[in-house]
């Protein structure tokens, strides 16, 4: 589809972004002096209604930004890379109230590709036929090996990994270069939290391989090599790719590692401020919302444990406005 | 042949009317376009995108402007056609290729430029003149193909 096709939806967008907070907005809340006076400040900048719960409104701004994107797109399927995760995770939470008693509805995350109540459906009464191709092979190995093994953590690999696959293979397919990159950014940030994770807790090679997914930046040999030996041995390796800043944010802090991976990602679509016609500003409009909605969490959460400014700060993502 | 020289210019007017009107109908949509994604959302800027949609419309009178200057020319406008030789035919014609080229053009590039100045007034109203000023300067090369076609066009004998 020709640029030229999403004029009336950039321009829209272009609007709507003006609604985004800025960071002197941030500094408000982060300066407000507990969790009830950042709930207000929120209140009064509209971001929340004045009778509505914050937690779930700001669940709710995720699936109205996505209706508004759906509304305005000339074409949905280059803009699916953006929420399929979602589908992902609600096949995890559908699979794991087989075996527990938990409500996977409480879990169940939209904006999603496939109605989570359908997905439910499938799940609970094993007819994977009914799931769309890029889930039912997925779903069904996962169930298989979740009812065999009763391992949900082997089963959840399985699907976070078929889930990177699904976003590489979805960005392939648009052929934008822009897409392609933010596929292999998240991907290449979920490689290096996961073969982390595997280093630390000393997961041998078959778990590495089944945990990580191939992408062009990082590879995914060298990465499970250096995993092997050890989470130093990681480090030390990811220091001499152009993922340095990885390793150096890593060994700061877990907190800070997550901020960088939320920050590589602001960096790459920040690209689409200048671009007036395209895909491009549609896709970074959600991950700014996103990114926002993520941020309110974290300064919201640190109000509620009183945690000082400073360290708040710390952890507010890098922002799109 | 005496037919055929004025076929030729008549060809001429219709081809700068013709292709001139369809860069500025694209150019002109295409902005309006982006000004309909900008007013949905906030309305009170409505003056503002106007200018930069009706910017890409000049091409298509600048074509129209040409083929009124050759049909007044050849003599059609006043109902009595000249006898034109083919060779004085062609000169009609191709007078008018600049602004039939250049005005198809350049309308579709301002369509784009004015679009791109409209994401600017969604943002920033007050950098309207800005976005102005972009799309008008793809004006420039619409009026110099104006020019030539019609000035051209009425030294022809």
């Amino acid at each position: 589809m020709k640029d030229t096709a999403y004029t009336f939806a950039v321009a829209k967008t272009r609007a709507v972004e003006t609604k985004l907070l800025s960071s002197s907005d941030l500094e408000q809340l982060i300066g407000a002096s507990d969790y009830e006076n950042a709930v207000k400040v929120l209140k009064d900048k509209g971001i929340v209604g004045e009778k509505d719960d914050v937690q779930n409104s700001l669940k709710s701004q995720m699936n109205e930004t996505w209706q508004l994107l759906n509304e305005i797109s000339p074409e949905i399927e280059p803009l699916e890379i953006l929420i399929v995760k979602n589908d992902f995770h609600n096949l995890k939470s559908a699979l794991k109230s087989l075996v527990s008693p938990n409500r996977c509805e409480d879990h169940f995350i939209v904006p999603s590709i496939v109605k989570p109540e359908l997905l439910k459906s499938a799940v609970c009464n094993k007819r994977f036929y009914e799931l769309p191709d890029f889930l039912e092979n997925t779903a069904e190995k996962a169930y298989d090996v979740l009812v065999r093994t009763m391992d949900g953590q082997l089963a959840d690999i399985l699907v976070d990994a078929a889930t990177l696959d699904n976003i590489l293979q979805r960005s392939k397919k648009t052929g934008n270069v822009y897409i392609i990159k933010l596929a292999e950014l998240l991907a290449v940030t979920a490689n290096i939290k996961t073969a982390y994770r595997a280093a630390r807790a000393g997961k041998d090679e078959a778990f590495l391989h089944t945990a990580l997914c191939d992408t062009k930046e990082l590879s995914k040999s060298a990465l499970i090599q250096a995993a092997k030996k050890g989470p130093e041995e990681l480090l030390a390796y990811l220091s001499e790719t152009s993922y340095k800043d990885a390793a150096k944010n890593i060994r700061a802090s877990s907190s800070a590692f997550e901020k960088w991976c939320d920050d590589i990602i602001m960096c790459h679509i920040e690209s689409a401020k200048y671009k007036s016609f395209g895909v491009e500003p549609l896709i970074a409009y959600y991950i700014a919302m996103e990114t926002e909605i993520k941020t309110l969490r974290i300064i919201l959460s640190c109000k509620y444990n009183n945690l000082q400014a400073d360290i708040i700060r710390e952890r507010v993502r890098k922002l799109y406005v | 042949m005496a037919n055929l020289g004025l076929a030729l210019a008549i060809l001429g007017a219709v081809l700068a009317a013709f292709m001139a009107g369809i860069g500025s109908a694209k150019g002109v949509g295409i902005a309006g376009e982006a000004a309909a994604g900008v007013i949905s959302e906030d309305p009170s800027k409505f003056s503002k995108v106007l200018i930069l949609q009706l910017l890409p419309g000049t091409q298509g009178l600048y074509g129209l402007l040409t083929a009124v200057f050759v049909l007044s020319q050849i003599g059609v406008l006043g109902g009595k056609p000249l006898n034109l030789t083919v060779w004085q035919g062609l000169m009609y014609l191709a007078a008018c290729m600049p602004i039939a080229f250049v005005g198809l053009l350049s309308a579709i590039s301002q369509g784009k430029t004015a679009a791109a100045g409209i994401g600017i007034i969604a943002k920033k109203p007050e950098q309207s003149g800005k976005a102005i000023t972009f799309a008008a300067m793809v004006e420039t090369y619409a009026i110099l193909a104006l020019l030539i076609s019609i000035l051209t066009v009425v030294n022809l004998k």
